[in-house]
């Protein structure tokens, strides 16, 4: 287990690397740019909705000095902006101690001031990546002097700093202040670890409005930051504790966004959105919110194959595999799409001499044909286990629009192919690589995944009743899965390719809860679609295509989707068995229309 | 530290003016040392028991230890839902005059590990290390309910979280290191490891003459070594990654250990996650109070082994924090 042993390993081209370890070089290099990554670089403050892994960081990441001096070739006073970065680690701001904090009158004053001073902490550690302008002029020393005596220094005394003279003024010296100020609170926070009294906190409470925002003015009129806005992006912020995000909020409320903006990243789970006052923040009036949860909500319906054939080709033009097209390096399984092809020759000729068929695409007919093909093969083996899910095509769909769900199993795929290859350079991934993979990935969402949101349900006092939501959802996804699977086996079924719905009625609070798990968890993707009715739009819930294994589905392509009633959704999330065994007998259209209603059946607008 | 029979454990206590603290759990060993004691010798028994979880019992063995102590015995931490509401009740009795000047015997073999660091904690905050003994009763067999090949002790991970008492001093300016003791699970060390992702990544495993025996320590280098291969197999090569040797069933050796190993690493924030024995993790814990600035993490599995984890053995470990 020799550190030389490990570096000899080939590198895997489709590694996730966490962007904060990425050099800047890596950074841009790697980065292919998301249609939101342009009304990102507009001040004013924005919240970047995705799920773990949807290139959230990375975006973030992309926007700091060094990876934007690089993009756009110019020097980092020409900067448009300046971009501090600060990822919000779970495991810094959540300690135990600020839950007995939290609850003193004091409580928002010191959240408060562990903010500020660790964004300001990362604002100097930043600017010191590029202070070899103020090393070597003296110009720019005397103004960080300057700064420091006449801003800083004054505005950290004013809020109860001590310190009364410091001898040397260099962006070390501040790092070093603002270290101490955060060691000092962390003194103050584990004393109060064992002490359930309270006890006064002595040191000095930074403010957004009173250090902060006249910090950065001071930073911007010396001429220590280019006189460009500056951005503060805070990644991963749901990990802040309830007051820290109400502290957050607060300064989303203040317009202060021609001097500071904040970039905020949520993994889905931001706490509140209410300030230390409880009044609410809005869109668009305070901020604005770019959502690129999945494939179906983001601004990529069209462009996110686009998107990831670029990200494969340059990571595999990264480690010398160059000009190789993003299909040719996963292939489909060549017999199965000849037997697709076959089949949607057979439709084909059947629209033809069919009377009421009428004109369809060729493409259609391809596209009917491969539910067929797993239906058929279901037929014979009983099993469907020998449908490849394998292909660049039908990988782009698992991955359900998070770049993640595409390079991890990607990252998996190469290693097992390399193990395989003994040596010889990994050129392709063999199609039952790439299945092998995609179903074990399925198996996990479905069986493991469950389990860590039960075991998280048990272990959150204050979600206790997620518990029986979390079995809810599950039997939700299970008899949702069989369902679809049932459309797609039963060769008379007007629709086959089902994978999402839309509820006919309203929804009442207990569904909606057991839903809004199901989004936040990575089952299901919330979009919305207009009814063929023309009577507005309706929320639509598509069930993530990483489970199209596990149901044995079709995952290419957007599809038909039903309308269900709220009763029908409740009773199959409490007796799903019941639900399936009636699928089993009656088929997919009879079991939904008793006891409860399937509505209709209606087209995908944007099929 | 002695490591003895548990029969042969009523010599290794103080003959009275003391206090017995059991860690009840799930596991067959919560009541081993209670039932291997005189119980009318302790001034004062208490059950502690972890936090509760939604849906499952915080003991099996609740009644059990009703019957088995005096009637004076009391229970700590029915209810608590976290670990900061069971070591304010603790601290409080602690407070209590009946316990003034006792010495504290306490039985951490089922505690969980968040609870026992935060424990020593509370104990070293309250200046009562020099009074307090701990025993550790080892198991027989781990996972007794499956076959070798598919042994389990926990599965999954809920969340890692900073322990009470040892957040550490996380700074902007610094980069991440992160320590992980191994065990034999490789899933939660990954867990760690992927929510944390640190710049500098060290895994440690129990050094061959400080193991529970030579097998384990093979076995604890395979896991060790597979948590680096399912890294490299997942995020490709790792330049940072370091190792070290600590002991498994020493924590003075344990702690020293670590703090040999962290005399070399400067300008770092360090955080220090306890994967492997009770005994090592206490040595985490002792070596953590030394050096201010390390966090010691948790991470929370999403599911216990409750109805095989481990049959009990016949040795308990008996350790004096009095050098502390």
């Amino acid at each position: 287990m020799s550190g030389e042993r490990v570096s000899e390993l080939m590198v895997n081209p489709f590694s996730v690397k966490t962007p904060e370890n990425l050099s800047p070089e890596e950074l841009v290099d790697l980065f292919v740019p998301y249609p939101e990554y342009e009304n990102l670089q507009v001040s004013g403050h924005q919240f970047l909705h995705g799920h773990r892994g949807s290139g959230k960081s990375m975006m973030l990441k992309m926007m700091t000095p060094d990876a934007q001096c690089l993009t756009l070739a110019c020097s980092f006073k020409d900067l448009p902006f300046y971009g501090a970065y600060l990822s919000i680690k779970a495991t810094e701001v959540n300690a135990a101690e600020y839950s007995r904090i939290e609850g003193e009158p004091s409580g928002f004053i010191l959240s408060e001031h562990v903010l500020v001073t660790k964004i300001l902490s990362a604002l100097f550690v930043s600017i010191k990546r590029h202070s070899y302008f103020i090393d070597s002029d003296i110009k720019y020393r005397e103004s960080l002097a300057n700064f420091a005596n006449s801003t800083l220094y004054k505005r950290l005394r004013y809020v109860g700093w001590e310190q009364t003279s410091v001898a040397v003024i260099d962006i070390d010296t501040i790092i070093d202040i603002f270290d101490e100020l955060q060691a000092d609170t962390v003194r103050y926070i584990k004393q109060r670890a064992f002490s359930k009294e309270y006890c006064p906190y002595n040191g000095p409470l930074l403010g957004f409005q009173d250090v902060l925002l006249p910090v950065v003015q001071a930073l911007r009129s010396t001429s220590i930051l280019p006189d460009c806005p500056v951005f503060f992006l805070l990644d991963d912020a749901d990990n802040l504790t309830l007051q820290q995000t109400k502290v957050l909020n607060t300064w989303v409320s203040y317009r202060s966004t021609d001097l500071v903006s904040l970039k905020i990243s949520t993994q889905m789970g931001y706490k509140t959105y209410r300030t230390s006052s409880g009044i609410k923040i809005e869109a668009p009036h305070d901020y604005s919110e770019i959502n690129f949860t999945s494939v179906y909500t983001g601004s990529l319906k069209e462009n996110y194959p686009r998107l990831v054939e670029q990200i494969v080709e340059k990571r595999l033009n990264r480690v010398g595999l160059k000009n190789i097209k993003a299909s040719d390096f996963f292939p489909a399984d060549k017999a199965q799409e000849e037997a697709i092809r076959i089949i949607s020759d057979e439709i084909k000729g059947r629209w033809e001499t069919s009377e009421v068929g009428g004109y369809r695409a060729s493409d259609d007919a391809y596209r009917f044909a491969r539910p067929e093909y797993i239906r058929r093969l279901s037929g014979v083996s009983k099993s469907g286990a020998t449908y490849k899910y394998a292909g660049f095509e039908q990988l782009v769909h698992i991955s359900s629009g998070i770049i993640r769900f595409f390079l991890e199993p990607a990252a998996r795929m190469f290693a097992d192919q390399q193990k395989l290859n003994a040596g010889e350079a990994v050129s392709f991934i063999a199609p039952s690589i790439q299945d092998d993979e995609i179903r074990k990935q399925s198996d996990e969402l479905l069986i493991a995944k469950f389990d860590e949101m039960r075991g998280d349900a048990q272990n959150d006092p204050d979600i206790t009743s997620d518990l029986a939501n979390v079995d809810r959802l599950k039997n939700l996804i299970q008899a949702l899965g069989s369902l679809f699977q049932a459309f797609l086996m039963d060769k008379d079924a007007s629709q086959r390719r089902v994978f999402s719905f839309v509820i006919s009625d309203s929804v009442p609070h207990s569904l909606e809860e057991i839903l809004n798990m199901g989004v936040k968890f990575g089952y299901l993707y919330e979009d919305a679609t207009g009814r063929k009715t023309g009577m507005g739009r309706t929320k639509l819930y598509v069930l993530s295509r990483r489970l199209a294994p596990a149901f044995k589905l079709d995952p290419i392509g957007f599809s038909n989707y039903l309308s269900l009633t709220s009763k029908f959704l409740l009773e199959i999330s409490e007796r799903p068995n019941s639900f399936v065994s009636r699928l089993r007998k009656q088929g997919p259209d009879k079991a939904v229309e008793a006891p409860a209603q399937l509505t209709f059946l209606e087209d995908l607008d944007n099929d | 530290m002695t490591k003895i029979l548990l029969t042969d454990l009523q010599n290794s206590l103080p003959r009275e003016k003391f206090a017995l603290l059991i860690g009840l759990g799930f596991d067959e060993r919560s009541l081993s040392v209670l039932s291997s004691v005189d119980v009318t010798c302790p001034s004062k028994i208490f059950g502690i028991l972890n936090p509760a979880k939604a849906g499952m019992s915080q003991t099996k063995y609740h009644e059990q230890f009703l019957q088995v102590a005096p009637s004076t015995a009391e229970l700590l931490g029915e209810g608590c839902q976290s670990i900061i509401e069971i070591v304010d009740i603790l601290q409080a009795r602690l407070y209590e005059p009946e316990m003034k000047g006792l010495d504290l015997v306490v039985d951490i073999t089922s505690l969980t590990h968040e609870l026992l660091v935060a424990i020593i904690g509370l104990l070293a905050s309250e200046k009562l290390m020099s009074r307090v003994t701990l025993l550790y009763t080892g198991a027989d067999q781990y996972s007794f309910n499956t076959s070798s090949d598919k042994a389990w002790l926990s599965r999954g991970v809920v969340e890692i979280r900073s322990v009470l008492g040892f957040p550490g001093v996380m700074l902007p300016s610094k980069r991440l290191h992160l320590i992980i003791m191994a065990g034999f699970e490789i899933e939660r060390a990954v867990e760690v490891i992927r929510r944390y992702e640190p710049a500098k990544l060290t895994i440690g495993y129990g050094a061959k003459s400080q193991s529970v025996s030579e097998e384990h320590h093979e076995a604890n280098k395979v896991f060790a070594t597979q948590i680096e291969e399912f890294l490299i197999r997942e995020d490709g090569v790792r330049n940072d990654l370091q190792h070290f040797e600590f002991s498994c069933v020493e924590p003075y050796a344990a702690k020293n250990d670590l703090i040999a190993f962290l005399s070399h690493a400067h300008d770092e924030n360090i955080v220090i996650c306890p994967l492997n024995t009770k005994l090592s993790t206490v040595g985490a814990a002792l070596a953590a109070l030394e050096l201010s600035n390390v966090q010691i993490c948790y991470a929370q599995p999403a599911e216990y082994n409750i109805s095989g984890y481990a049959k009990p053995g016949v040795y308990v470990t008996v350790v004096r924090l009095d050098k502390v």
